[in-house]
């Protein structure tokens, strides 16, 4: 009895110190932080790369937890759900803060997360074999709409941002109808390229890079907002041609109602991690779009992301909401 | 540079100090997640990766491997001693291998796997010095429609896993087929008989299933019938007879070649190659009753596979820069990570790096073999143990290694409730291995048929589209209606079946 008393008085005293107290004190333990997709994976590389600098700066180790299962929505979902202290955070990726919250059942609504600030989005370009009848964009849209359901696609599973990036390419170019081949992820999806399986593909880096220096494969168009090696050789961006982005962010978030004190103090561990030279180059090697954004920032990013690809899907028909 | 010299410059790399001990490392970690059910070589990889910023990328890439393929050796001991494979690549092994136990041969079951995986393990690395560039094209070859095709191989073999009652092995397959069901739908993205679990949108988890199939089924029953309880007097550290030695001698000939074949087709999982390797063992067999009883051969050409599979699976990493297994797309990572992009472009870009990793390959399965053999002795003393405590122990290590998988409490009722299926099906003797294979089958034929599909727009004559896809399709129809054919043949020429019609396959 004495002692639940105390525990109450000791619980509201906390509760009206709150925000202050923790900030003051956190972290004070291990911190852990969830992946919702496999180890090796790009996401899971940024957020063990970022963590292994962010731990030294907290002062307590951060424990990488890879929660699997939805797409990444099991993951995220346990962060959305778990207690906002601060303890448990976790790394999303595009398509469950942009796709599956109106393409599936996702239980919550991320746009609700805490967003603690973003280590990268990914590049996107559309790739077709060296050896394609394709020289250009323009030639695979206008022999895809003069031959409806021809051209043959490969996506990474599911419905993902590759889908998305497909469909506004089609969208652009008076809404001409392809097969998709579903793949388990951008390796298989590149194999099936290379192998003459599929004609035509929107990929990422890390699975095209080698066979693009090799000579195997070829980009006609970049979907992100940049790709430098690809506008290099003179690969033009969809936001000039059509006027259109598939955008894959990836961020660091934590549950609803995370006190701001400590989401700024994990926000800017975060920074100073980016901002480390020898951090900056092992994010760089993962192949993907490096830029250090803010938790607003990146909150706003995939508002107007999830708005942008919400109306792509919905005229898809794969939008449930 | 020729190969040759190439590999002489990398075994120079390899075999210097810092590497070798970085080998030694490796291997030693790789066979203790072996051993621990449940804590695969994913997990330990992963856990890993941040260590590796600061050591020089070689020596990292070469502790990894290590890791990869000395987890390949550990699994087999649980799988012999308790029946507990922690993971695919060991669930094979389990049937004979534990048989082989219990009749107070595990010393034998566990050196005939490590020299199995040894030759395995070492003649695949040849094959990815000599012949990876030409090898690599069976990937490209291997389209959906010829994966479908092999699959269906893979499943009409896994009826003769039945013990001699091959209608209840369809039951059985058809059972786990019909778990594979849940989960996500590969064209819609939609969920599908989920039921609202999130837990099951990548549907049921192959872990937990064959560990409460295998270990706690077995377990519970042994608890209420006091049988299988190894004779403790005939444990001997004895390990190979001669007739061991030669009985063994093909199947790990033909285990090595089936693995680096499986090998070179990405996606393939190490459980087909390994049912593969079983299945022909016991077809080529003079005796095939014996397999499921402590069949040598059953455990030799599985086990032999496994390490085959495990390193011609680094062939279309290397000259691909596509990761076959999940385990390989973490070392991919690692790769990445120390700024390494893998694919035909690292042999012209670090030449250096590529093959002391190669050579490193030849190190650790020596590293591998050394440590071992010695080692058997060690563990066949684990089943000394009174029940009373090695029950609990591997009950115990079940939950962690099925909870770890995806840190999901999901899966330990899963455990739980293929624990209580397990119990069931030994009692009634039911065939459980064909229920838990086409788990992990079922999916991976789901994809490849729907894949050649939308390839061909829904024409069905895409599965037939050239001679590797129609002959394996043959294969399949021939195995499955093999019974059927020797019955029809003995009414024929007027003999009488003796044996029951159905019970031979």
């Amino acid at each position: 009895m004495y002692q639940s008393v105390l525990g109450a008085v000791l619980s509201v005293f906390l509760f009206l110190n709150g925000a202050t107290v923790w900030a003051q004190t956190y972290p004070a333990r291990p911190i852990t932080l969830i992946v919702g997709y496999g180890a090796g994976g790009s996401t899971d590389l940024a957020a063990r790369i970022v963590a292994s600098h962010m731990e030294k700066t907290l002062g307590q180790p951060i424990i990488i937890e890879n929660k699997l299962g939805g797409n990444g929505a099991v993951g995220t979902r346990s962060v959305f759900l778990a207690k906002p202290d601060g303890y448990t955070i976790g790394m999303t990726s595009g398509s469950i803060l942009t796709v599956l919250p109106y393409t599936m059942d996702v239980g919550f609504d991320p746009l609700k997360l805490t967003f603690i600030g973003s280590t990268h989005e990914s590049y996107y370009a559309i790739w077709v074999r060296a050896d394609s009848r394709y020289k250009t964009v323009q030639d695979l849209a206008a022999y895809a709409k003069a031959n409806p359901d021809k051209v043959v696609s490969a996506n990474s599973g599911g419905f993902g941002i590759p889908d998305i990036a497909m469909a506004q390419l089609a969208q652009a170019n008076g809404g001409f109808t392809y097969r998709t081949v579903p793949t388990s992820g951008g390796a298989e999806q590149v194999l099936k390229l290379l192998a003459g399986d599929v004609e035509v593909q929107a990929n990422s880096a890390t699975p095209t890079l080698s066979h693009l220096r090799e000579g195997k494969i070829r980009a006609v168009l970049v979907v992100s907002t940049s790709w430098p090696e690809l506008e290099k050789l003179g690969v033009p961006l969809s936001s000039k041609l059509y006027g259109f982005t598939a955008r894959n962010l990836s961020s660091i978030v934590g549950p609803p109602d995370l006190p701001e004190p400590i989401r700024q103090k994990l926000e800017d561990a975060l920074k100073k991690a980016m901002d480390d030279p020898a951090i900056h180059e092992r994010l760089v090697n993962t192949g993907e779009l490096i830029e250090f954004k803010t938790g607003k920032q990146i909150k706003d990013d995939a508002a107007k992301v999830q708005a942008d690809q919400y109306l792509v899907a919905k005229q898809l028909g794969k939008a449930i909401k | 540079m020729d190969s040759w010299s190439s590999l002489m410059l990398g075994f120079s790399i390899a075999l210097r100090p810092d590497n070798l001990l970085f080998a030694l490392a490796g291997s030693i970690i790789g066979t203790a997640v072996g051993v621990l059910p449940g804590i695969g070589p994913i997990a330990a990889i992963s856990i890993l990766l941040p260590l590796t910023f600061h050591l020089d990328a070689t020596g990292a890439i070469i502790m990894l491997g290590a890791i990869y393929y000395g987890a390949m050796y550990g699994g087999t001991v649980t799988s012999v001693l308790m029946n507990v494979p922690g993971e695919a690549a060991s669930a094979v092994t389990a049937i004979d291998g534990h048989e082989m136990a219990k009749q107070g041969r595990a010393g034998a079951a566990l050196s005939i796997a490590a020299i199995g995986s040894f030759i395995g393990g070492t003649v695949a690395t040849g094959f990815l010095v000599v012949a990876a560039p030409p090898l690599a094209r069976v990937a490209l070859a291997f389209g959906p429609p010829e994966f479908f095709g092999l699959m269906m191989v893979g499943m009409t073999l896994l009826i003769g896993f039945s013990g001699g009652a091959p209608l209840l092995g369809f039951i059985s397959a058809l059972f786990g087929l019909a778990l594979s069901i849940p989960g996500t739908d590969l064209v819609e993205g939609t969920p599908r008989l989920t039921f609202g679990y999130a837990e099951l949108l990548e549907g049921i988890e192959f872990v937990p299933v064959i560990m409460g199939l295998y270990g706690i089924g077995e377990i519970l029953h042994n608890l209420e019938a006091k049988v299988g309880r190894v004779d403790l007097a005939k444990i001997t550290s004895k390990m190979l007879t001669r007739k061991d030695v030669s009985a063994s001698a093909m199947p790990i000939t033909r285990g090595t070649l089936i693995g680096i074949f499986c090998g070179l087709i990405p996606g393939i999982g190490t459980l087909l190659p390994t049912i593969i390797s079983y299945a022909v063992e016991k077809r080529v067999s003079k005796h095939p009753e014996k397999f499921g009883a402590g069949a040598i051969e059953g455990v030799a050409g599985p086990e032999t596979t496994n390490n085959a599979y495990a390193n011609g699976a680094l062939i279309p990493l290397f000259t691909l820069g596509v990761p076959a297994s999940p385990t390989i797309a973490v070392l991919l990572g690692a790769f990445m990570m120390n700024g390494l992009t893998p694919g035909p472009f690292l042999f012209q870009e670090k030449p250096e790096f590529v093959w002391a990793v190669i050579a490193s390959l030849y190190v650790g399965n020596v590293l591998l073999l050394v440590l071992n053999l010695p080692l058997v002795g060690i563990w066949v003393h684990l089943l000394r143990i009174p029940y009373s405590i090695l029950f609990p122990l591997i009950i115990a290590f079940t939950a962690v290694g099925s909870y770890t998988t995806r840190n999901s409490l999901f899966d330990l009722a899963v455990l739980i409730v293929f624990g209580i299926i397990g119990y069931v099906c030994k009692k009634i003797h039911f065939p459980v291995a064909p229920m838990a294979f086409t788990l992990i089958l079922g999916p991976l034929t789901e994809k490849a048929l729907r894949q050649s599909l939308s390839m061909s727009g829904g024409d069905l004559s895409v599965l037939v589209r050239g001679p590797i896809s129609t002959g394996l399709i043959v294969v399949a129809a021939v195995v499955l209606c093999m019974p059927l054919l020797r019955v029809l043949w003995r009414r024929l020429t007027g003999r009488k079946a003796i044996d029951l019609p159905l019970a031979d396959n």
